[in-house]
């Protein structure tokens, strides 16, 4: 756009506001496009109560809908989860108590964590931080498992939310130990 | 819109809005209870969420069907002042 059309436009601008472009026809001197396409700017401003009413009605409807999509995303997410394969993560001897192992689970783009807990208890919980699905690390020395993008920490033990803005505790991997290998056979809440 | 009477009077679509507005905030922070459920792998409580979320619905389509309703009624005419 040139110099002399944006000051046209500005022009214009100024003309038509305040509802002065009700039913005034487009003059000689006007931009070719509001020749074109004469937008009655007052009229659009305008909304009206019974357009509000609408506007609510339909916002209503498609709050059900999100929330019914969400339910049958969380059915569909559920049949995947009941069928999920067994997998051996790590024998008993590879993770150190205090110590923790990343693995995938149950695809590669599915990042997890096994933490050997002091005590020797192992838990497994998805890698993926419930605030914006940053990778947790698990830190036995402060005894937490935490999230470095901002600051969250969760309870190793648990996976309960400590501190930091995660609104959920750590979705949990389900793992069998058999003799000496760890098995992740499946996901819970 | 020149010239045009509102159906619908002024209070009743006061109150009506209010109405409706509220149960949009319902139904906001029922679609946010279902997604948390969702994402803790938790997938019973959605189904609930839904149910209440459809009430909602139909109550809004309600009041609103009500109140064009109430508004065709026939009102009294005024009387003229003596």
């Amino acid at each position: 756009m040139t110099q002399h059309d944006s000051t046209s436009v500005e022009n214009s601008t100024l003309k038509v506001g305040k509802g002065g472009a009700l039913g005034v026809p487009p003059k000689d001197g006007d931009p070719l496009w509001q020749q074109d396409f004469p937008i009655n700017r007052a009229e659009e401003m305008d909304n009206s109560r019974r357009q509000f009413l609408k506007f609510l009605g339909l916002t209503s409807l498609a709050f059900f809908t999100g929330t019914l999509g969400v339910a049958l995303k969380g059915l569909f997410e559920q049949q995947r989860t009941s069928t999920l394969p067994e997998m051996r993560i790590a024998s008993v001897n590879d993770v150190a108590e205090g110590q923790s192992l990343n693995f995938q689970y149950p695809a590669d783009d599915y990042p997890a964590i096994l933490i050997h807990l002091p005590g020797g208890n192992f838990v497994a919980y998805e890698q993926r931080c419930t605030h914006l699905l940053c990778p947790v690390l698990y830190q036995g020395d402060k005894g937490r498992i935490y999230c470095p993008c901002h600051d969250g920490v969760f309870q190793p033990a648990t996976g309960e939310r400590l501190a930091g803005p995660p609104p959920r505790p750590l979705n949990k991997i389900k793992i069998e130990v058999r003799g000496t290998d760890i098995f992740a056979v499946g996901r819970s809440s | 819109m020149l010239g045009r009477v509102p159906r619908l009077p002024h209070s009743t679509m006061r109150w009506l809005i209010i109405s409706l507005m509220l149960l949009n905030g319902i139904q906001l922070v029922l679609l946010q209870l279902t997604i948390n459920s969702t994402l803790s792998l938790d997938f019973t409580q959605p189904w609930l969420y839904v149910g209440v979320s459809f009430i909602c619905l139909l109550i809004s389509g309600g009041l609103i069907a009500f109140a064009f309703l109430q508004s065709r009624k026939p009102t009294t005419p005024n009387k003229p002042k003596s």
